[in-house]
């Protein structure tokens, strides 16, 4: 485990048989995203057998569109080697930004594998058309 | 002190053994130069180092170049006659180009004896340090004038400025050319600097040329004072030109200059030390130049950039109100990743293109997406009317390998018919829009899509809606519903606020709508950070019903 400089946001991983899991903490944002990218890649590189890459967020604070497209290079990088990647305890804020920006898709999600917390949600929503007629 | 006879010569009162204290032949010879003068100035005795002074002789008056020490003898000679000791005090003086310091002590018959002692290289080192000193203070204080301004033309100023006062009697500064004008600063001692462009030709002046070019200066001694040209001389310089230095100012890699140094025929010329000076201050002063070329280079370019990139002014297009605001993060910036646009439909009955978006990352970068993103959409205006076409070819544009900078943004496709107006509104992974009803109601408008820039695939799902007289759709940027701060600091402004403040904006014009979004969020942020925050409000105006058509609408509603 090794604990990256900046005090606003680290990265930790954990290790295991063809899986890697970057613990995140803190406010992933314009300063802090590339350290992300940094070490995922750095990862991905160091790791050839990997299939799985856990990305925790429990402890994240604050995700920015810089933190977003941080994430969507993580999906670019690990789709490129076959890699899949999944985003895990994503809070509010990140579901929140991950359904607006419509990238949810993207990440392979706990919920899946659980009962699904907001599948559904969607097809609501698209319905209530509020538009009083012409 | 002990004679080489063994007596004690220490001075006394005793007039016998002064005398004795000068026998001169059994001293051998003095290290300093010897004179006895006696009280009509007449060399008495010469002895010593006579070669430091040629043109004495013994029993002759002394040199009119010694009427320093004629006087000094006179008036020792006085003094002793009324104190007796202690011995006058040395004088100092020149001689045929040497500086003496020479001490007295008195004979009994009213002559005295000069010991005069050669101090010519002592003072030379003492004057050579003062001004070596003042160079440095002049220096320090140069460096400090020059560096404090960032503005090209103050720069060229304060360095003639500088040189004109501590260098010469008139310094003038060229910079290089601006097509077939020279910019030219000149300044006279103790006088306000005065810039112009002048037609000239470099070539002109000597040495001037090559200066420009940054080759090394020529020496003063080579440069004919007579052969300068009218232009260079400053006015108020007075008298004819006496030396002249042309010294390159050496920039960041290209030349900033040149710096023309004049002085008066009345004062000696240039000698190497002061070119070399000059010099030295030349390159402070061209540094200095350099920088503030550099920055003002930079501002220009920002300024560009930003001149085309800035959101445009706002109004009402084809019977629909249009009202916008944009504040960037930073000041400095101007232009943020925030944007909007109208883009006009050709005709009345053609639907208006309204385009509001926000770019991921800040600066530069953020800026330049932006603009590459409003002249694509600008460019498929021609297919403004099926969205998901239009962003799925603005994806395709952005896409690129080397980042995944993304933008999000909402089209509005704005159509007046009657008094209503009709909107479909697509948003690509942007915050929803709001609509604000006459009944205070506020609407999301469930339109949802990804963003675009950073996916192969992306998708797009356009809602369409009506807005009644007074009614108005808002387009916002997170810049307000991400905005921290409030009562306790640090809380979200969020999407629940931004609809409750809404409900109370029932009717409102689009334009104060606009300014109370903008009022909501400095009022939340407070003196905090804060995004970029871009507002549009697309408002069906209040019409009066009317019996008669007013001639260009084709409705019979005012406009």
């Amino acid at each position: 485990m090794t604990a990256l400089p900046s005090p606003f946001f680290t990265v930790t991983a954990e290790e295991g048989r063809g899986w890697v899991r970057l613990r995140l903490t803190g406010d992933l944002d314009y300063d802090t995203s590339h350290e992300l990218v940094a070490r995922a890649a750095e990862r991905l590189a160091d790791r050839p057998d990997l299939r799985d890459l856990y990305l925790d967020c429990a402890q994240l604070r604050l995700c920015d569109s810089m933190g977003v497209s941080a994430l969507l290079q993580v999906h670019r990088d690990t789709t490129a080697r076959s890699v899949c990647l999944h985003v895990e305890d994503a809070p509010p804020f990140l579901d929140r930004i991950m359904r607006i920006t419509g990238i949810q898709h993207l990440f392979a999600r706990q919920e899946e594998q659980r009962p699904a917390r907001g599948a559904g949600e969607e097809a609501a929503s698209a319905e209530q058309r509020p538009s009083p007629a012409p | 002190m002990v004679s080489p006879e063994g007596k004690t010569t220490t001075p006394t009162k005793n007039t016998r053994v002064t005398k004795e204290r000068f026998a001169p032949a059994s001293w051998g010879r003095p290290p300093h130069a010897v004179i006895v003068v006696d009280p009509a100035g007449t060399a008495a005795r010469v002895d010593g180092e006579t070669s430091l002074l040629p043109g004495v002789e013994q029993g002759m008056p002394l040199p009119d170049g010694l009427a320093w020490l004629a006087r000094a003898t006179a008036e020792a000679a006085a003094d002793a006659v009324h104190r007796g000791d202690p011995e006058p005090p040395a004088v100092a003086g020149e001689f045929r180009g040497r500086r003496f310091e020479a001490h007295p002590t008195r004979c009994a018959d009213g002559s005295v004896v000069w010991w005069l002692v050669d101090h010519t290289a002592r003072y030379a080192a003492e004057e050579a340090l003062t001004a070596e000193r003042e160079r440095t203070t002049f220096l320090a204080e140069a460096s400090n004038v020059l560096l404090s301004s960032l503005n090209a033309e103050r720069c060229m100023a304060a360095t003639a400025r500088l040189a004109s006062g501590f260098l010469a009697d008139a310094a003038v500064v060229v910079a290089p050319a601006e097509g077939r004008q020279l910019p030219v600063t000149r300044a006279v001692r103790g006088g306000e600097a005065a810039q112009a462009l002048i037609a000239a030709d470099p070539s002109t002046v000597p040495g001037l040329a090559e200066a420009l070019k940054g080759f090394p200066p020529v020496p003063s001694r080579w440069i004919d004072p007579t052969s300068l040209p009218d232009w260079l001389v400053p006015d108020g310089f007075g008298t004819t030109v006496g030396s002249v230095v042309v010294t390159p100012l050496p920039g960041h890699g290209v030349p900033a200059g040149a710096l023309i140094l004049l002085r008066t025929d009345t004062r000696r010329g240039f000698s190497e030390n002061e070119e070399t000076f000059a010099r030295l201050f030349a390159a402070r002063s061209g540094a200095a130049l350099s920088a503030a070329r550099l920055y003002a280079e930079q501002h220009s370019i920002t300024r560009t950039l930003m001149r085309d990139l800035l959101p445009p002014r706002l109004h009402r297009v084809h019977g629909v109100e249009f009202a916008g605001s944009y504040r960037s993060s930073d000041a400095r910036d101007r232009v943020g990743g925030d944007f909007y646009d109208v883009h006009p439909g050709r005709t009345a009955s053609e639907p208006s293109l309204v385009v509001l978006g926000d770019v991921c990352g800040k600066g530069l970068d953020a800026a330049v997406l932006t603009g590459k993103i409003r002249n694509t959409l600008q460019a498929l205006m021609p297919m403004a009317g099926d969205h998901e076409r239009v962003l799925q070819l603005l994806n395709g544009a952005l896409l690129n390998s080397d980042n995944t900078r993304f933008a999000t943004l909402v089209l509005a496709s704005v159509r007046r018919a009657e008094n209503q107006v009709h909107l479909r509104l697509t948003s690509a992974g942007h915050p929803a829009p709001l609509v604000v009803r006459n009944d205070g109601r506020v609407e999301e408008i469930p339109t949802h899509g990804s963003l675009v820039g950073a996916l192969e695939q992306i998708t797009a799902h356009t809602v369409g809606t009506t807005l009644l007289p007074g009614e108005t759709c808002l387009l916002y940027t997170d810049g307000i519903t991400e905005a921290r701060g409030g009562p306790l600091g640090g809380e979200l402004f969020g999407d629940e606020r931004l609809k409750r403040a809404l409900a109370e904006c029932g009717g409102m014009p689009g334009e104060a709508l606009v300014e109370h979004v903008r009022m909501l969020a400095s009022q939340w942020l407070r003196d905090g950070g804060h995004d970029d925050l871009a507002v549009v409000a697309i408002t069906a105006p209040q019409t009066t019903h009317l019996s008669a058509v007013d001639g260009h609408t084709r409705g019979r509603y005012t406009s």
